[in-house]
């Protein structure tokens, strides 16, 4: 198992975010994770990332317990993610929002940089090349010296995957990358995810586009006000009458 | 046994200065709520207040001064909510921090080029004129001196404080500013105006810190860098007490200024002026979400 | 889609130069940096050039406050504290040593702060820990000062005291063991070290450098890693009541520091000449034209920590941990789920900035010819003016800070001799003009230009010559 959580729990005062979830990431696979608004999905892979820290309940990457990591050092054992927001470092160019990715495997310190030893210039060279191929991936190359801030909003959710893949992830979390992208920036998204997919990177992704998350994903986890409420290929999930009663009492009220 | 002898009185001066710092921590948790803005020159307007209060005692009788002196603090609390806050869209935390600490400033050096950089005396509200000056009555009250002026400074506060209550509870207007606080976007929906009543927060908070410089200006004498410490102490009150929490907030600087004044008084005499930051800092680091509010979290 | 895209985008071309070309033009503003620096004596009067001495202090002061404020995003309302740490250190130990009967107190402080510094380094402990062990690194440093008890025992009750701390607190005994060997190796060098000083009658200026920035970041060790845990407003006013604390202390520690009224005078100047080879001062002679005197060797000396400063501070923000603050600035939690510890590096800039103000300071108390400090040049005021400057040259421009400082210190040195004329002004007399200058120049530049005036300015210009080529154009085609 890559990623796994064992009866993971988050509460926000009386509110109970992510109740008791236990799911599983299998190395290599996609799978998805589904549920109506304010289901928890955020929540949890917050919860999973670091960023928040859990109420009760384990989280194990490869094996280790990280539930008192904090995000960076989840990062260093191979976990990527993009955010919801987007969250692009606004004040840089997007290659060097890609070289920042490069971070967790990267090692020169401040007295290196400062002092431009060797050890610099080698691995700055590295990390160059690195974010060159990820800007190339995700076809942003002729845009890399441009700020951040002025990419339109479909190229900065495929910075942000940039940006993430950079830190040479195993598994890399996905908040809502379709949401307001168009049909056909949908599509170049999912095939872009088979292609990371086949490059062996696990990925675990978040999303409302049913038809997206059908078409990549391996497995499917649905959730539901915090709640677990199905797992399965994405044809059983379709036709799980607790999946459909979630969603159409969601859409009720 | 001789400091202990000193208590009661240390403790009637901390809370006269506990009650400058509540009315302060008022003003910043109005402020706070209403814009999500710290207020950086919340102490300067009590320091106008004062100032303006010192220098027309010595001329007119309070009548004139009390409402004068309020009125330049409400007057200063518009302009820098019409000139400073609302131009300023989508502004980051850093530039809003620097931002008010440039009025505070700018306050302050004007209240040095008008009235100079000494302090001014003034006299008490209730005394007895002896010989040309006016001196201030004293009782005698558990072994310490309290003088009618400081009486007068808890009475204000007591009065200002009973009239925020009334006035966020009961009228449609803080009403309205307290939907403003919870939600910006809700309270412009059903047809709140949300900069008018930005203003109007600066308007109140800035009134207040002036009242509070009002009564205290025969205590401490009006200086034109007082804002400082007062600011920073009337901040401390209002984390202490959870930011927007107005009864915490008035709770918590009346015991910090005791606090303040015993400490200050009995430990450290040198370094009493740094009591207050030394408080600051400590509840900072250890509580910043509040001492008196109860955590939002398990 | 792709021409929407280019549409939005600012800045004008992004040709990729080509990258030989793109490093010289980044070396071209240093060496005219460097022309300027060796011959404006030639061309300054001595007024002019104290002046400069002075932007050149403030310069690396800015310089390192936009480090932390600019580009790491964390405001410090308190860093003239530790401008005033560097040039009181280095003020004491050169010009009045610390007396026989302060200086157990002293260093045991000295060793108190370090040994709980290096304790927090080495356990990144927080909350009951953390106090727990300074009340017993206070206590054991306590121990020090009791003359009955020989200094072996104290060493060896340390170590064994922290040991079981370490032990029972499951914090790692071998690092707790460290912090306690430390403090009382600490205390005892320091009582010799001050011992010595006050015997020969005043250390070195370099020793004050020296000393001064070790004390400055273990201060600002500790109080960073506390403080930049909080945000905002919160950590503004955390800093701010830090520097008014320091402050204080300097006016009111009158058996070390000369407390507000004194000051300490008569600091001896750096003699910079005398520390380099026969050949850079056959250069600075030539390139200043005359024989060199005290004042212009100070300017050298100054000048030359500002060239390096800025020539560091330019590397930091190009690699890949100045990518890392910029991130922190930008957000904090994209930072950290890249694997940016984001706060060891909000205190490893606090701790830089903090350090480059120490020096800064110490430049400032060996000043030639003046040799004296006063609290007052290290309050609250100060910290502000220091933002002042960082905020007008442009946040996260290093180059900008140095016209931020020079600009600001022009200014102040106008509106004091505007002071000094005594003007009236319907009928009021001027004074005090600065804080209202300045609390302007904030208020204005935040509002109207809130990258800087240099930023401000060339973009304001790039935007006229876009706009005078598309007119240009258009009376071509019409
Ligand atoms: N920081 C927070 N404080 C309090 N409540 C929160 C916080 N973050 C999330 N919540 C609440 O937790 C619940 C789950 O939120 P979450 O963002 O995880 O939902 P989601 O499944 O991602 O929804 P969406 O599809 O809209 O993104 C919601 O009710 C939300 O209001
Ligand atoms: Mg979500």
């Amino acid at each position: 198992m890559l990623v796994e959580t064992k009866a993971l729990t988050r509460r926000f005062g009386g509110l109970v975010a992510v109740d008791q979830v236990d799911f599983q990431v299998r190395r290599g696979q996609t799978k998805a994770l589904i549920g109506p608004n304010g289901a928890g999905k955020t929540t949890l892979l917050n919860l999973v990332s670091g960023l928040l820290p859990a109420s009760s309940g384990d989280i194990l990457i490869r094996g280790r317990s990280v539930v008192s990591c904090g995000p960076h050092e989840i990062a260093a054992l191979g976990l990527a993610r993009t955010f919801q927001n987007v969250q692009l470092f606004e004040n840089m160019t997007v290659k060097e929002n890609v070289m920042v990715g490069c971070h967790a495997w990267s090692k020169q310190g401040i007295a290196s940089g400062a002092l431009r030893w060797i050890g610099h210039w080698r691995e700055e060279k590295l990390i160059e090349q690195e974010a060159e191929r990820q800007l190339e991936f995700v076809g942003l190359s002729d845009l890399a010296d441009f700020p951040a801030h002025s990419l339109p909003f479909g190229k900065q959710r495929m910075l942000e995957i940039a940006r993430a893949l950079a830190s040479r992830p195993q598994v890399l979390l996905l908040d809502e990358p379709a949401s307001g992208l168009s049909t056909r920036e949908t599509s170049e998204l999912a095939e872009l995810l088979r292609q990371i997919s086949v490059r062996g990177i696990t990925i675990l992704l978040v999303d409302h586009d049913m038809q997206f998350v059908m078409d990549i994903s391996d497995e499917v986890v649905v959730l539901d006000q915090g709640r677990k409420i199905a797992e399965g290929t994405p044809a059983e999930i379709q036709v799980n009458p607790r999946v459909i009663a979630a969603y159409l009492g969601a859409e009720a009220k | 046994m001789d400091l202990l002898a000193q208590v009661p009185q240390l403790v009637v001066s901390g809370i006269t200065l506990g009650c400058i710092y509540a009315i302060v921590a008022v003003g910043f948790s109005i402020i706070y709520s209403s814009t999500q803005v710290i207020n950086f020159a919340q102490g300067e307007f009590v320091m106008i207040g004062a100032m303006v209060a010192a220098v027309l005692l010595a001329k007119t009788s309070l009548l004139v001064a009390f409402p004068a002196a309020v009125a330049s603090g409400c007057l200063a609390g518009a302009l820098v909510a019409l000139f400073v806050l609302i131009p300023l869209k989508r502004a980051s935390v850093i530039s809003l921090i620097i931002i008010t600490i440039g009025t505070s400033i700018m306050f302050r050096g004007l209240a040095q080029l008008f009235w100079g950089e000494s302090a001014i005396p003034a006299p008490p509200f209730t005394g007895v004129a002896v010989q040309g000056y006016v001196e201030d009555r004293e009782f005698h009250l558990f072994g310490a001196y309290i003088r009618a002026q400081e009486l007068w400074v808890i009475g204000v506060t007591a009065l200002l404080v009973v009239g925020m209550h009334v006035f966020f509870r009961y009228t449609l207007v803080g009403q309205a500013m307290r939907a403003c606080a919870i939600n910006q976007l809700g309270a412009r929906i059903v047809g709140i105006n949300a900069r008018r009543m930005i203003t109007a927060s600066f308007i109140m908070a800035a009134g207040l810190g002036a009242v509070a410089g009002v009564v205290v200006s025969p205590v401490f004498y009006a200086k034109c860098n007082m804002g400082t410490a007062l600011g920073l102490g009337g901040f401390c009150a209002a984390v202490l007490g959870g930011l927007g929490n107005f009864a915490g907030g008035v709770a918590a600087g009346i015991i910090l200024g005791i606090v303040e004044s015993l400490t200050g008084g009995l430990l450290w005499s040198d370094y009493k002026d740094a009591v207050a930051f030394v408080i600051l800092l400590v509840i900072l680091l250890i509580r910043p979400e509040g001492v008196l509010r109860k955590r939002a979290e398990a | 889609m792709d021409g929407s895209g280019s549409k939005r985008i600012r800045g004008g071309q992004a040709a990729p130069v080509r990258l030989r070309n793109a490093q010289v033009l980044n070396l071209l503003p240093f060496l005219f940096f460097l022309v300027c620096y060796a011959f404006a004596p030639r061309v300054v009067n001595e007024a002019q050039l104290t002046t400069i001495i002075y932007i050149g202090i403030y310069v690396l002061l800015a310089v390192g406050l936009n480090l932390l404020m600019g580009y790491a995003g964390q405001i410090s309302l308190g860093h003239a504290a530790f401008f005033g740490i560097g040039a009181y250190t280095s003020g004491i130990l050169t010009a009045k040593p610390i007396a026989n009967e302060v200086i157990p107190g002293v260093s045991v402080g000295f060793a108190v702060l370090s040994a709980v510094a290096l304790f927090l380094l080495l356990t990144r402990v927080s909350g009951w820990k953390l106090g727990v062990g300074i009340v017993l690194l206070v206590l054991l440093g306590w121990l020090h000062n009791l003359s009955s008890i020989a200094p072996a025992i104290c060493a060896a009750c340390a170590v064994v005291v922290m040991g079981v701390f370490g032990l029972v607190a499951k914090v790692g005994w071998s690092r707790a063991c460290v912090s306690g060997a430390v403090l009382a190796i600490l205390a005892n060098v320091s009582k010799w070290f001050l011992r010595n000083t006050l015997e020969r009658g005043g250390a070195s200026p370099w020793t004050g450098l020296l000393v001064g920035i070790f004390l400055t970041a273990v201060i600002s060790y500790l109080i960073g890693s506390q403080v930049l845990r909080l945000r905002g407003h919160y950590l503004a006013m955390a800093t701010l009541a830090f520097g008014v604390i320091v402050e204080i202390v300097f006016r009111q520690w009158t058996a070390v520091t000369g407390g507000s009224s004194d000051g300490i005078f008569n600091i001896p100047p750096i003699q910079f000449f005398s520390c380099i080879p026969g050949f850079m001062r056959r250069f600075y002679e030539m390139a200043a034209g005359k024989t060199v005197d005290l004042r212009t060797q100070y300017y050298y000396l100054v000048w030359a920590f500002v060239f390096i400063a800025i020539v560091l501070a330019v590397n930091i923000v190009r690699s890949r941990v100045g990518r890392a603050f910029r991130a922190v600035h930008s957000s904090e939690q994209a930072a950290a789920s890249l694997g940016v510890d984001t706060a060891r590096y909000k205190v490893q800039v606090f701790v830089l900035s903090a350090c480059m103000a120490s020096v800064a300071g110490t430049l400032h108390a060996h000043n030639a010819g003046i040799g004296y400090i006063h609290p007052s040049e290290f309050g609250f005021m100060v910290s502000v003016e220091l933002v002042v400057m960082v905020v007008l040259g442009g946040m996260a421009s290093v180059w900008g800070s140095l016209f931020g400082a020079a600009a600001i210190q022009t200014l102040k040195d106008t509106l004091l001799d505007l002071e000094k004329t005594n003007p009236e002004f319907w009928g009021l007399k001027l004074q005090g003009l600065d804080p209202i200058v300045f609390g302007a120049v904030l208020i204005v530049v935040m509002i109207v230009l809130p990258q800087g005036l240099v930023r401000g300015f060339s973009d304001g210009l790039s935007a006229l010559w876009r706009g005078a080529g598309r007119i240009k154009k258009q009376q071509g085609v019409g």
